[in-house]
């Protein structure tokens, strides 16, 4: 089967449409996670939201819609643990991201009718993605990514230095959440793409990748998103011709480009 | 009216007080240095002047307006000790930096706009510095990154500006540009200028005013008054009093 027959399945395109979306996303909100040193808030979130995929398939309900304000609540719960527990970030992420996989595991044993369905979720299944999927998909990508625009200097500058955005009258703590909020959007929307053991890839990689080439902060944001872009209909593409997994096989684009990135920045 | 007035603050962590019972009246215009020994407080204090810290008990205005109630954060510049990136990949240009300088006085949703560029390339130029514009700001040299961060503290024209030991991490001819820099816009420009240092003797060839902390203000007032205190004799040693007054 050849790349030009592949690209003519609907399903494929519809894959190509709502992966590239959710990895643009993730290409830009993970610079400001990476560069915060919260990159494995999305890993906490990723594991919070296959509890809530577990309770929405327990429960009967869609399981993605069902995921989204629980995993909001999770990561304001987080910012919570942080701010009024005085709990470390990292300690907070992992109370509630092991109490998120607890309960998936608990609800996952109590009803074996949908050991199946949660399987898909823990990997990832873009190339089964449905058109109502796909067109929410595009709509919280292109919501979240207005939010970034309009708080994208309130956003850098925290990523810069916390206090010194204080002293231009930022609203730390409001950013601080907002970033989190997003980010909980974002790993469920995620979840379909790549599946919850893989989410975090798809926030870091293509972050780090543009960091190794030293951009001032816009040029690293679009280089980000290319990168990201580029691993996910790659990825996808080569998923079918190896008939391979697609979450496992756009996670691996991404570690290629990583690697051929960091290799050019360390002989440069 | 004091550009900034501190009246009785108190600043504690956790069980352990900073310092107590903290007063001082700071005019438009004045070039104030702040010393005191390691833990005395210094930097504290600037934290709770520009509301990063939250005071136990006290009363601070600016502008005669209460710290509580300040929004206008524009007239105030920062220059922290050394900023120290915590990440030298950072992927920033130095006109990013100095434009983060201009947030304070914009109005969601915040933008950056090509009468800011021409701003921010004027703070440039008047710190010499336009030529490393597009530079990275973690490829640049201690001395380069603090007179980025001093553009930053300056891109908005602020009234007052509050420097952490600027220039710790500089070698001695930059130091001397620096201060040269300071006094000339406390001077032409009137801008008021709070700078920390732990050298009090330094201090003394730039600043108008002393403050000196040391879990509380034991000296505030012009320069010459502390040298001739016997007070400060008292406190110092006769020796000391007259090495730092001697440096001056």
């Amino acid at each position: 089967m050849d790349i030009l027959e592949i690209i003519q399945f609907a399903f494929v395109q519809k894959a190509f449409i709502a992966g590239s979306f959710v990895a643009l996303l993730c290409s830009v909100l993970g610079l400001f996670l990476v560069l915060q040193r919260l990159s494995l808030i999305g890993d906490g979130l990723a594991h919070v939201s296959f509890g809530a995929i577990a309770m929405g398939l327990f429960f009967g309900l869609y399981p993605i819609y069902f995921a989204i304000p629980v995993v909001i609540l999770a990561s304001v719960f987080i910012l919570k643990l942080v701010k009024k527990g005085r709990f470390s970030g990292d300690a907070a992420i992992g109370i509630v991201s092991s109490a998120g996989i607890a309960g998936g595991v608990i609800l996952a044993s109590l009803s074996n009718g949908f050991n199946v369905d949660l399987f898909s979720y823990l990997f990832g299944n873009i190339l089964a993605i449905s058109s109502a999927e796909m067109y929410f998909s595009i709509f919280l990508s292109v919501v979240v990514l207005a939010v970034i625009y309009l708080f994208y200097y309130d956003l850098f500058s925290i990523t810069f230095n916390e206090d010194y955005a204080k002293t231009t009258g930022i609203k730390t703590e409001r950013i601080n959440s907002l970033l989190v909020v997003l980010t909980a959007i974002t790993v469920v929307l995620a979840v379909k793409v790549v599946g919850v053991m893989l989410v975090s890839s798809l926030l870091i990689l293509p972050a780090v990748t543009a960091l190794q080439l030293k951009r001032s902060f816009k040029a690293t944001i679009f280089i980000s998103a290319v990168f990201a872009v580029f691993s996910v209909i790659i990825g996808i593409i080569l998923s079918i011709i190896l008939n391979i997994p697609a979450g496992a096989s756009i996670v691996m684009c991404n570690f290629f480009v990583f690697i051929l990135a960091f290799l050019l920045r360390n002989r440069s | 009216m004091p550009i900034i007035s501190v009246k009785n603050l108190t600043v504690k962590y956790g069980n352990r007080e900073v310092f107590s019972g903290v007063s001082f009246d700071v005019e438009k215009g004045d070039y104030v240095g702040i010393a005191g020994q390691n833990g005395s407080g210094k930097t504290t204090l600037i934290k709770v002047l520009l509301g990063l810290v939250k005071p136990e008990k006290g009363e601070i205005s600016i502008d005669g307006i209460s710290l509580n109630n300040f929004n206008t954060w524009g007239k105030i510049g920062y220059l922290p000790q050394s900023l120290a990136l915590s990440n030298p990949l950072f992927p920033a240009s130095v006109k990013e930096v100095v434009a983060l300088g201009l947030l304070s006085e914009k109005i969601f949703p915040k933008r950056i706009g090509p009468k800011d560029e021409e701003r921010i390339i004027a703070a440039l130029e008047l710190l010499g510095i336009s030529d490393i514009k597009d530079k990275l700001i973690g490829e640049l040299s201690g001395g380069q990154q603090q007179r980025v961060f001093l553009a930053h503290a300056l891109v908005c024209n602020p009234e007052i500006l509050i420097l952490d030991e600027p220039t710790t991490a500089l070698d001695p001819e930059i130091r001397g540009i620096f201060f040269g820099i300071l006094n000339k816009l406390n001077k032409e420009k009137g801008v008021t200028i709070l700078l920390i240092s732990h050298d009090v003797g330094y201090i003394g060839n730039f600043a108008k005013k002393l403050l000196y902390i040391d879990k509380k203000a034991v000296f505030f007032g012009p320069f010459k008054n502390f040298c001739d205190s016997k007070e400060m004799e008292n406190y110092f040693g006769e020796n000391l009093q007259h090495s730092i007054c001697h440096q001056h």
